[in-house]
């Protein structure tokens, strides 16, 4: 039984006086404002409670304080708690008796026959974003960044204010780490923090954490070998010089890399390091309401245990550092030495981390299980996994692979097939008892994601009904998700690109079906943290309750902090942008890929490669211009966004200009035209200069740091030594 | 080598010259009391030998970390004087022992709440100015301020118009002192103009209203010719030569573009010029508003479309009140009907010592090419006008005949210009926004000597004196010398 304060058991006498119909009197800037909360409520309450002081200082301009019981000096009277801490009169009343979990209120009652604002949620999670859920009501808009004030501050904050507001999705997850070199893994505790307390103001419920075996995250002894790995980064090292452009961005640091873990060089310190940044990292996040999550491919070691279970891990095309369990290997023996080492595995993070509580198993991986798409090979792996595919159980699902694969790529038949033999193993691996044991201690809660879209329809009947689904992929696999399935999707693009590729259209045609298809959840991940300012805010309000559509998001957050006119210039920018975008689609992939094959263009055809960048370049100039524009008319306050997404089309439209440099560069090459192509590879090295600037004098956060960083690595200091030594 | 020598005599006589050049009270040849020192020449006197490779670590003197500005150091009689933003709303004036780095006052100063400026200016962005009395300096939103160089006190504040820009750019000119006199020049695209104030006593000379004048940067500077000294100031589409006592206006020059952010050199009597003004010669004010501040494209430029400061001018302009200005409004609504110039690049030499509008008579010579920087001013050293320009891209020509030297050559530093190149000891020191100093040999043909990383970003031109440089990066200054 929670104890309340003396504040609450006055409030519990007087609740039996909400019965009154005047509502309280607007806020001014004189006024002064007593924001009550428990002295025992829950810690997220008490920092709901100071939230919304110092929202109501910085957006009101009003004496806002945060108290335990009324002082008889204030003007005006704000409660903050949740439906399970107010005190139980209050928990009587209609409104908050009906909050769900992820419910929040803000609604006007009389105590005393005084009026008081109840700032209240179904839990106190809830209550927090409805502390958000007002300040946004008074134009607050919290970017990614930082929160942007309203131009004007509300003329009646509260007038005629009643609000129930409701999530449509129950698990609105963001993704954090990973191993690109664009991610977030270069992000310091003190950055992450900042972008966690974002995410909170935006009703994010969940972090995921996604992380891989070669990263410093988890110890690992298997088979007595110690794991030695512990890389971020890739493993590659962004030495940071006079000749880097775009310096300035890094502040005198001599390195890109993470902050927090430079320190340590041995494999055991980094261990040691990453362990307590990643128990910090979600420490934070609990502290704001985020659910911290991990998630990892149970299947996957690092290259250091190439010689365990009888040599049988194969490497992952294209990551060497990697290695992958082969679940269709014949070998009894084998198959139970790999499930020992999932098991291992998924101890170690137990163990790592007591206070987890939600794991993600990632079939990411799992394309690679089959060189070829041998089906009777399948059958005969998940047979010795326990499986019988001519079972009525698996009788569907067999027959929709199948199906399915006669106009499916190579590719998707592996990976699809290959995540039906990691269903079977998974399911050998949770009758290990010691991971039963585990996990029910624990109390760990197991979701299954990058699920392939052909395993939608009957995945359902595969795996146990409390484990939650995470699918990924097109419309088809929206179409056939399954009620308790959660969906991913990219903000940008899906393929990691130092470009601001973006996929608002996509985003919006994705949340609607799953909102349409009462889904459990939606996983958001985005690596350039500054390009996702806008998705995000749609994913936020759209997950979180509100009718929107992607047409509105533009007004609906730029207009209170940047005014009027900011919003239609900012469509036309990103139309533009989205215009330059489609040219990767038909011509220009891989360009922007962050590693060697950076300026890497199509061989074929190279007059459509090139009237390709020449539409780019058009389009990312347009959506230059109209960010200018915009940020020109965005006299107050809202700069701080138009103007860092001007930059980062300059830096796109420097970015294609170098690229076409570069091809004229190569064409003159092959006519044994020395001069003409060392004058292009020059016109592209000032373009990379010019871009990478322009984006390092609006970098904000190791984002930036990561493309610029990316950039000089792969493209503008290889070109650099290579003219000086001509 | 008989072309080195010529220029070797000139580099003697550009000394020469400028130390027998305009007298400016109590500051000392070795000093550099204003924006590039001496007259705004960018050039030396001193005849100590100067580094040519240095970095933050070797060949320092002293260094000290400041707050944020993009303002050239001053030196005078021994004292280096420099500003920096030290709080949101806080200018800090400094006063350091040029030798040894030693603080010897700061002043900070409230600024009120900060006009919008465009990256990456800075609010604290005037160069002061100082007579070996009093260091005087501009900000903003408090105008003129003079302080007197021992105790920094303030002696006295004369109060300007916050300027204002269509574009946001933001206040960035700087004051001269000369002759007792504190002359400022504040081409704004609201209320331009030029005054002076007496050093002693802050009590305003005279003023001068430049009503056709759109937003710049240019610095006054001295020019004596014709047995006469002229206070001359560039600005839009014209070059004005005033009479530094009463500021009546003595003779204009109407060759030059929209936009001036640099500043004109005075060598001889002869002042040189070099500018980039954005477009080409018909665009005027108007296509840049309706390119940039019409942001919904119609072609029409509404009042909410304008920054409020500017709505009493646009009012005034819009003579069917609709709230809007179409055509006919617009061409003259913040560009004077009898000065619609537009953008364009030239370099030019002009006579002075005339008198009326000597377009016709004074251009000595006039180079229209791509050399010019729309910021970083020309430097005129030896028998050299040397200019700088984003890329790194480099031109040089014949101060006598006009004649190139080089053009558009690399000086192997990529990324833009702000600040001006500077000169001494026969050689060339280009500061560039990324940091790097570049050291070149003064001299017919490019070379360069030296690429030195200063380690952050440099937008302000150095200083020169007693065989010191002075570079301020954004947060921090430097003062490089041999054998510190």
């Amino acid at each position: 039984m929670m104890k309340y304060s003396t504040y609450f058991r006055i409030l519990l006498a007087a609740v039996s006086l909400l019965a009154g119909v005047l509502l309280p009197q607007p806020v001014s800037a004189q006024e002064k404002v007593d924001v009550v909360v428990g002295a025992d409520a829950p810690a997220l309450e008490q920092f709901a409670a100071r939230e919304l002081a110092e929202i109501m200082k910085r957006v009101l301009g009003c004496d806002a304080n945060v108290v335990n019981t009324f002082t008889t000096d204030a003007t005006q009277r704000v409660v903050v708690g949740s439906s399970k801490t107010l005190p139980a009169g209050l928990q009587r009343l209609p409104a908050l008796s009906a909050l769900k979990a992820q419910s929040q209120l803000i609604e006007s009652v009389r105590i005393n026959d005084r009026p008081v604002w109840l700032v209240a949620g179904g839990s106190p999670q809830a209550t927090l974003w409805a502390v958000y859920e007002w300040a946004h009501l008074w134009g607050e808009r919290a970017m990614l960044f930082g929160d942007l004030q309203p131009i004007q501050p509300p003329a009646n904050p509260f007038d005629n204010l009643q609000m129930q507001v409701e999530p449509r999705l129950a698990v609105r997850s963001w993704t954090l780490l990973g191993d690109s070199l664009l991610g977030t893994e270069t992000w310091s505790l003190e950055s992450l923090r900042g972008l966690l307390k974002q995410l909170a103001k935006q009703k994010y419920n969940r972090v995921e954490l996604v992380v891989n075996p070669a990263q410093p995250f988890v110890m690992l002894q298997l088979d007595g070998i110690a794991k030695s790995s512990a890389v971020l980064q890739q493993g590659e090292t962004f030495e940071i010089t006079g000749e880097t452009a775009g310096r300035s961005a890094f502040l005198g640091a001599d390195r890109f890399e993470n902050p927090d873990l430079a320190r340590f060089r041995t494999s055991a310190e980094r261990l040691q390091g990453g362990i307590e940044y990643l128990r910090a990292v979600m420490t934070s996040a609990e502290q704001l309401g985020l659910q911290p999550a991990i998630c990892f491919a149970p299947t996957s070691l690092p290259s250091e245990y190439q010689a365990i279970a009888g040599g049988i891990l194969r490497h992952v095309e294209g990551r060497p550092a990697r290695l992958v369990m082969p679940l269709d290997t014949d070998n009894a023996n084998a198959r139970q030495t790999l499930v020992k080492l999932a098991e291992q595995q998924l101890l170690a993070y137990l163990d790592t981390y007591p206070d987890l509580h939600v794991i993600g198993l990632s079939f990411r991986d799992s394309p690679h299980l089959l060189d070829v798409a041998d089906r009777e090979r399948v059958r005969a792996s998940l047979a010795a996994w326990g499986w019988n595919p001519s079972s009525p159980r698996f009788e569907k699902v067999w027959t929709e692979a199948n199906a399915r694969s006669e106009r499916e790529p190579a590719e998707g038949v592996r990976r699809k097939l290959g995540s039906l033999l990691l269903l079977a193993f998974l399911e050998r691996l949770f009758e290990q008892p010691a991971v039963k044991s585990r996990l029910q201690t624990q109390a760990v809660q197991i979701y299954l994601t990058d699920l392939p879209g052909s395993l939608a329809a009957h995945i359902a009947e595969l795996v146990a009904p409390e484990t939650e689904l995470v699918f990924s992929g097109d419309a088809d696999t929206l179409a056939a998700l399954p009620t308790r399935g959660s969906f991913r999707v990219s903000l940008t693009s899906s393929e990691p690109n130092v470009l601001p590729l973006r996929n608002l259209p996509a985003l919006a045609t994705t949340l609607q079906t799953l909102v349409d298809r009462s889904a459990q959840g939606v996983y958001v991940e985005g690596l350039t943290v500054s390009d996702l300012d806008l998705a995000s805010y749609y994913v936020s309000r759209v997950a979180g309750g509100e009718k929107l559509t992607a047409e509105a998001v533009y007004d609906r957050l730029l207009t209170p902090v940047c005014g009027e006119g900011v919003a239609d210039r900012v469509v036309r920018a990103m139309q533009a942008a989205e215009q330059a975008q489609g040219q990767w689609t038909a011509q220009l992939a891989p360009l922007g890929t962050p590693d060697g094959t950076l300026f890497q263009l199509p061989t074929e055809s190279p007059e459509k490669v090139n009237a390709a960048l020449t539409a780019a370049q058009g389009h990312y100039l347009s959506a230059m211009n109209e960010m200018y524009r915009a940020n020109t008319r965005a006299r107050e306050g809202g700069r701080a966004f138009t103007l860092y997404l001007a930059r980062r089309f300059e830096f796109a439209f420097e970015m294609v200009n170098a690229a076409i440099a570069l091809q004229a560069a190569q064409a003159a090459r092959g006519d044994a035209d020395q001069e003409t192509a060392t004058a292009e590879e020059e016109k592209a090295l000032e373009s990379l200069y010019g871009g990478l600037n322009a984006l390092a004098a609006v970098a904000r956060n190791p984002g930036d740091r990561a493309v610029i960083a990316v950039v000089n690595q792969f493209a503008f200091g290889p070109l650099s030594k290579k003219l000086a030594e001509q | 080598m008989i072309r080195r020598w010529i220029y070797a005599i000139g580099f003697a006589l550009g000394s020469v010259s400028l130390i027998l050049g305009p007298a400016v009270l109590r500051t000392q040849a070795e000093d550099w009391p204003q924006f590039r020192g001496q007259n705004a020449s960018g050039v030396s006197t001193s005849a100590s030998p100067l580094p040519v490779s240095f970095s933050t670590q070797s060949n320092v003197a002293w260094s000290v970390e400041l707050g944020d500005s993009v303002a050239s150091p001053v030196i005078c009689q021994g004292r280096v004087y420099t500003t920096a933003m030290v709080g949101e709303r806080t200018l800090g004036v400094f006063c350091f022992d040029a030798k040894t780095g030693a603080k010897l006052w700061q002043r900070e100063l409230a600024t009120g709440e900060l006009p919008r400026i465009t990256p990456p200016n800075s609010h604290a962005a005037a160069t002061p100015a100082c007579d070996g009395k009093r260091v005087y300096i501009h900000f903003s939103t408090l105008g003129l301020i003079a302080l007197d160089v021992n105790s920094g006190e303030q002696v006295w504040h004369y109060p300007l118009p916050t300027p204002a820009y269509l574009m946001d750019w933001g206040s960035a000119a700087s004051p001269i002192v000369y002759n007792e006199v504190v002359y400022f020049n504040q081409d704004d695209d609201l209320d331009p103009t030029l005054f002076a104030v007496d050093a002693a006593t802050g009590k305003l000379r005279w003023r001068v209203a430049r009503p056709e004048m759109l937003a710049g940067y240019s610095i006054p500077v001295i020019c004596e010719a014709g047995g006469r000294t002229d206070l001359v100031v560039a600005g839009t589409g014209k070059l004005k030569g005033y009479d530094p006592q009463t500021g009546r206006e003595v003779w204009s020059c109407h060759t030059l573009p929209r936009t001036m952010m640099t500043s004109p050199v005075v060598r001889d009597g002869v002042i040189y010029l070099s500018v980039q003004s954005y477009g080409d010669e018909s665009r005027t004010l108007k296509f840049a508003l309706l390119e940039w501040l019409d942001t919904n494209q119609d072609t029409i430029l509404e009042r909410k479309e304008v920054p409020k400061e500017f709505w009493k001018r646009f009012d005034q302009s819009d003579k069917n009140q609709d709230g809007k200005l179409a055509e006919g409004e617009l061409d003259t609504a913040f560009q004077a009907a009898d000065n619609q110039v537009g953008g364009g690049s030239l370099i030019q030499a002009v006579r002075g010592g005339g008198t009326g509008d000597v377009t016709k008579t004074h251009v000595v010579w006039n180079l229209k090419n791509r050399s010019p920087s729309n910021l970083s001013s020309p430097l005129v050293v030896g028998q050299q006008l040397f200019v700088v320009k984003k890329g790194g891209l480099s031109s040089s020509f014949d101060t006598v005949s006009g004649e190139t030297l080089w053009q558009l050559k690399r000086i192997q530093n990529l990324g833009d210009y702000f600040g001006s190149p500077v000169a001494g000891d026969g050689k060339i020191y280009v500061p560039g926004e990324n940091g790097f100093m570049v050291v070149l040999a003064q001299g017919p043909n490019l070379e360069v000597l030296a690429r030195n990383d200063m380690g952050e970003s440099c937008l302000a031109s150095p200083a020169i004196a007693e065989g010191r440089i002075y570079i301020r990066t954004r947060h921090h200054l430097y003062c490089i010398a041999n054998q510190p």
